[in-house]
This record gives C-alpha cells, sequence and structure tokens, in this order.
C-alpha cells in the first residue's frame, strides 16, 4: 500500500529529523518534497515503520502524520509543479 | 517444508530486482540501504525494496554491504565477461529432504523432458508470432542453433553478433532464474537437462521468451550498430530486456502476469513436484494466439 509520510521536526531536533529521515529511506520511502517522503509498503513492514517512527519521534519533539490513501484518492492527487508553466 | 525453507514474506511482491550497468561502481551500505557509487553519481537502494541485485561492472563490493544483502536475504549477482558468480545467504538454510530429492529424483528425465518440450513450444510460440516457419525437431543443440540461424536471417544481422547479445543478455535473466531457484528451497547446482545447473534449465525455457523476443523489439538497426564494450550500449539492451520482463505474458493455464513472476512460479512449481510427484510439473509455456 502507498504511504504518504509528513513531518514537522522543530529547529533545534535536526539530528533527531535526519534519523526519521534515515529510517523513511530504509524502508524505500520516496523523497517528493521537503519533509514528505512517500513509501510502499505491506502492512506488516507498516506497522513496523510507525513503531520505528514513533520510537524516534518520542526522543525528541515533532508531528508527523501518516496518510494512508487508497488507490484512488492516490491516483486522483494533483500536482501543480512550477516545471509544468 | 518448514517455515524456513520458503524466504516469500507477506511483503516480497512489492520487492524488485535491480540491474546495474556502469562502468567502475562501488557497491556500499549506509544503514539498511545499498548505496551504488559511481564518480560524483550516488544512488541508495533500501534493501527492503530489493530481492535481486545484478551487478555488471562493479569493481568493489564492501563487507557491509554483503552483510546486509545476508541480514536482508538479498540475492548479488555479479556479470562478468564469459560467466556470472553470486553471493546468496540464502543456501545454508535449505531443507535438506529438498535437496535430496533433487538429487535422487527418479523423475529426473521426466522433468528434462518436460523442460525440452516447454523450449521447444516457447521457440516456436516466439516464431509463430514473426510469421516465421518453424520446426523444433533435433536433438537441443541442433534446434537452437537452427532457430539461430534463423533469427539471425530474419534480422539481417550477424549471427556472431546475436549470439554475443544473447549471451550477454542471458546473464541477468539467470540471474533471476537462481534467485528463483534459490528461493524455492531448491539448489542450482543440481540440473536436469544441464546436469550441473538449474538455473541454465530454468534459462532454457524462459530464453525464447525474454532475450529473444528482446532481440526483436531492439530491431537490426540498433543491433548492428551497438556497441556491447560500452555500458550505454548495454544498458540500451537492458532497458528493452526489462519492459519485456515486466510485461504481463499468458501461459497456456491461462495464468497472466509478468515474466519475472513467472519465473518464480515455475521455480515453486518444480519444488513443489519434487516434495510432492502427484501434482504435476508443468513447466512455463507461452501461450499461442
Amino acid at each position: 500500500m502507498k504511504i504518504i509520510v509528513v513531518f514537522d521536526i522543530p529547529v533545534g531536533y535536526d539530528r533527531l529529523r535526519d534519523r526519521l529521515r534515515n529510517k523513511l529511506k530504509d524502508y524505500g520511502g520516496v523523497f517528493r518534497e521537503y519533509s514528505v517522503y512517500e513509501v510502499e509498503l505491506d502492512e506488516k513492514n507498516a506497522e513496523r515503520m510507525i513503531k520505528d517512527i514513533r520510537r524516534i519521534v518520542a526522543e525528541g519533539a515533532g508531528r508527523v502524520d501518516i496518510i494512508f490513501p487508497c488507490r484512488r484518492c492516490y491516483e486522483n492527487i494533483i500536482i501543480i509543479d512550477t516545471i509544468e508553466f | 517444508m518448514d517455515k524456513e525453507t520458503i524466504y516469500y514474506d507477506q511483503g516480497d511482491w512489492l520487492r524488485r530486482s535491480y540491474w546495474i550497468a556502469y562502468n567502475g561502481f562501488n557497491l556500499g551500505r549506509r544503514s539498511r540501504r545499498f548505496v551504488v557509487e559511481a564518480g560524483d553519481r550516488r544512488r541508495e537502494i533500501a534493501s527492503l525494496t530489493a530481492y535481486l541485485l545484478v551487478l555488471d561492472g562493479c569493481r568493489r563490493i564492501s563487507t557491509s554491504a554483503l552483510s546486509l544483502a545476508s541480514e536482508d536475504n538479498v540475492t548479488i549477482a555479479l556479470v562478468f565477461k564469459d560467466r556470472i558468480a553470486w553471493f546468496t545467504g540464502m543456501l545454508q538454510r535449505k531443507h535438506v529432504e529438498l535437496i535430496l530429492t533433487q538429487y535422487s529424483t527418479s523423475r529426473a528425465e521426466e522433468i528434462a523432458s518436460c523442460i525440452r518440450e516447454a523450449f521447444n513450444h516457447n521457440l516456436c510460440a516466439f516464431f509463430s508470432r514473426l510469421n516465421l516457419p518453424f520446426r523444433a525437431e533435433g536433438e537441443l543443440e541442433e534446434v537452437r542453433v537452427n532457430a539461430l540461424k534463423l533469427l539471425s536471417r530474419y534480422l539481417g544481422v550477424k549471427l556472431s553478433l546475436i549470439e554475443s547479445v544473447i549471451q550477454y543478455l542471458s546473464y541477468f535473466i539467470e540471474a533471476e532464474c537462481l534467485d528463483a531457484v534459490v528461493r524455492a528451497g531448491l539448489t542450482p547446482h543440481i540440473g536436469f537437462v544441464n546436469r550441473r545447473s538449474l538455473t541454465r534449465d530454468f534459462l532454457l525455457v524462459f530464453e525464447p521468451s525474454t532475450v529473444w523476443r528482446c532481440l526483436v523489439e531492439v530491431g537490426s538497426d540498433i543491433l548492428s550498430s551497438i556497441d556491447l564494450g560500452s555500458y550505454e550500449g548495454r544498458r540500451l539492451l537492458l532497458k528493452y530486456l526489462r519492459n519485456i520482463v515486466e510485461r504481463n505474458v499468458e501461459d497456456t493455464d491461462g495464468r497472466r502476469m509478468p515474466l519475472f513472476k513467472h519465473i518464480k512460479a515455475a521455480a515453486k512449481g518444480l519444488a513443489s513436484y519434487l516434495m510432492n510427484p502427484a501434482g504435476g510439473f508443468i513447466p512455463f509455456k507461452e501461450a499461442v494466439y
């Protein structure tokens, strides 16, 4: 399933942010925007990833939104990029 | 079979293989990712997303990358000029009963004839798509040589060039077969047609549908101008082959899925046939329309 991870780690917790980015990349996360990664995982690994994210965030401060879009919602995402203009 | 024998877990359908052809790159590790570095170019591959890495032009592999491959059951195959070498951490956990059955199977000749028949069928299916009349008669090697000559005439390309392109591309399909064989719990060193290599047996079955079709899709213009010594030329060929392997293909049983999944299904089919002969063994045969 496709998972979109959006995070906001405050200034002062830079190492924590790096660790979170690294962890997302370990799960095959693809960089979409600053603080936005897209991951494709099965249920088992998704649960494992959420646990890891919880553990990392608990060591400092910040907020992570984990979005599970259904296939239809995912396909209907509209991307507006200046490259197109 | 115990749980250890089957290495596919729930998320394996999300994993893919990576074919890397680049001059003098290094394979390293960072956290749980493979790092491919060549000069100032760098690419990371999460080990969770890979089941196989086929490396052509690799200069150095770090021990930590090998350790990661072993931990996450990623097979690494290295392409050399005339052979492939491979590394897998899965063999040591193999089910011994399966090895013994594969070694001493009384149905070896039956399996060999099934594989030969599948090769002939796939070859005929390949030529029938090109509207070329071809009859697979005689010994295996004879059939193959005749088919290669016919393909060479059809494409208008020298036979030697076709053979060298086929040999190069076959390494990548062989690596896919190897991974499928090992994951199914079979040993790649005990074959039925090629006595010392099961992967070569699987390659035989899949060669017409993958490598040979790739030559036709590449076309005679590109083929005759391609330089196999350059990595640009190799990458171009691999792009075509990758496209074919990921394409949905229907077999004679009506199963429609990408060719690399057919490879895995064939290996699993052979493993279950060896353990339970009542099921019967039908290697991959491409549907003919």
